[in-house]
């Protein structure tokens, strides 16, 4: 009997609510923000980001990249400055190649594709992605980070920068390695100009050039 | 016959009573048939959950949008040589993915570039083939802009993906 006394009051509560929220989400309208992502339009740096949200961006990129969803395994994390980075390995369906997806907290995903059978850049050993903001002077940058995975043969990255300075970075269990621009670089104008791969015994074994 | 309307003040208090019971239709003469009066109410509640349900989905509809996919160069890229998209708004879709597939393995560049210091944000480089990369934030006025970075020609095709909504005000 309670039930049913309460039916007819749920209905209304039901109808009212619903159309009070209409009322909300019209009076409040402008423009809808990415189904992907939720975004602080009045920080520029916040990114909300939901596992939800999450999951629809690394599909997109998948999508893209040719890539199964299913077939991504988590190479290793690599620290860096602004928060790190999770990297992420999967062939695409085709076989053609496989592709390296970077995922960073507060930031856009990246993603590229290397060679047929690993995710290194073809006749290298090496892959890397240079990410940046600011720019493009590196006087104007605020970031600048270099992060890659090396084959099992390279022991050590350096980074030879404009000016002919070097750094040493270290490589991971998994080849994983970053590398930082540190700001006093940037400021003076310099940046990465080459990256190079070296054996446990210190022999050269990869170059390639960030600025060509 | 006249049915108040759901959530009125008539429908709360005056054509539809609760009594001992159950609700009953309470008529002009003062008459109550409890065997017809369920199947008013049950007519009311039905209509009343319509009106939810429109409304519900007028609202879904109201914030739906479609994304658009745009290829914004597709062509022999020396070096140096770059693209653009048009700056983006609000109503028009703000970029949210950039992407450069190259005919050699060399280095590319893909970046978005606001409107007001024209300075570079999310700026990717590498060899990779192709390259993708997501704006960390869409709440500005930018363009996906991509570069051949390398010393060698290629064909280079630029892509950008951007979310267009719907009843934009």
């Amino acid at each position: 009997m309670i039930t049913r006394k309460l039916v007819p009051y749920a209905a209304l509560t039901f109808a009212a609510a619903t159309v009070g929220v209409l009322a909300v989400v019209v009076a409040t309208h402008k423009a809808p923000a990415s189904p992907l992502k939720t975004l602080a339009v009045n920080d520029a740096r916040a990114v909300v980001d939901t596992a939800r949200e999450r999951s629809a961006r690394l599909d997109y990129v998948t999508q893209r990249l040719g890539v199964q969803r299913a077939a991504l395994r988590r190479i290793a994390g690599v620290a860096t400055p602004s928060g790190g980075a999770e990297i992420w390995v999967g062939p695409r369906t085709d076989g053609t190649k496989v592709c390296m997806i970077l995922e960073r907290p507060g930031a856009g995903l990246s993603a590229g594709c290397g060679g047929r059978g690993d995710p290194f850049i073809p006749g290298h050993h090496m892959v890397w992605r240079e990410e940046s903001q600011g720019g493009p002077a590196p006087e104007r940058m605020t970031l600048l980070e270099i992060i890659g995975l090396a084959r099992e043969n390279v022991s050590r990255i350096v980074i030879i920068d404009t000016s002919g300075a070097l750094t040493p970075v270290s490589v991971g269990t998994e080849g994983e390695f970053a590398f930082a621009a540190p700001s006093a670089m940037l400021a003076r104008g310099d940046r990465p100009a080459e990256i190079v791969a070296l054996s446990r015994s210190g022999v050269e074994v990869d170059r390639m050039q960030i600025v060509e | 016959m006249n049915w108040p309307a759901c959530g009125s003040r008539e429908a709360l208090q005056g054509r539809i009573a609760p009594r001992r019971g159950g609700f009953v239709h309470v008529r002009d003469q003062g008459q109550v048939r409890d065997h017809h009066d369920d199947r008013r109410v049950g007519r009311f509640v039905v209509a009343c959950v319509a009106v939810g349900v429109i409304a519900l989905a007028t609202s879904a509809s109201v914030v739906a949008g479609t994304w658009d996919f745009v290829q914004y160069a597709n062509q022999t890229m020396n070096p140096g040589d770059d693209d653009q998209t048009a700056f983006d708004s609000e109503c028009s879709g703000r970029w949210q993915f950039n992407e450069i597939w190259k005919s050699h393995t060399a280095l590319g560049t893909i970046t978005f570039i606001d409107n007001t210091s024209y300075g570079w944000h999310d700026t990717s480089t590498s060899y990779e083939n192709p390259q993708i990369k997501e704006a960390s934030t869409t709440g500005y006025t930018k363009k996906a802009y991509c570069k051949n970075s390398s010393s060698i020609s290629y064909n280079g095709r630029c892509n950008a993906t951007r979310y267009i909504p719907d009843n934009c005000a």
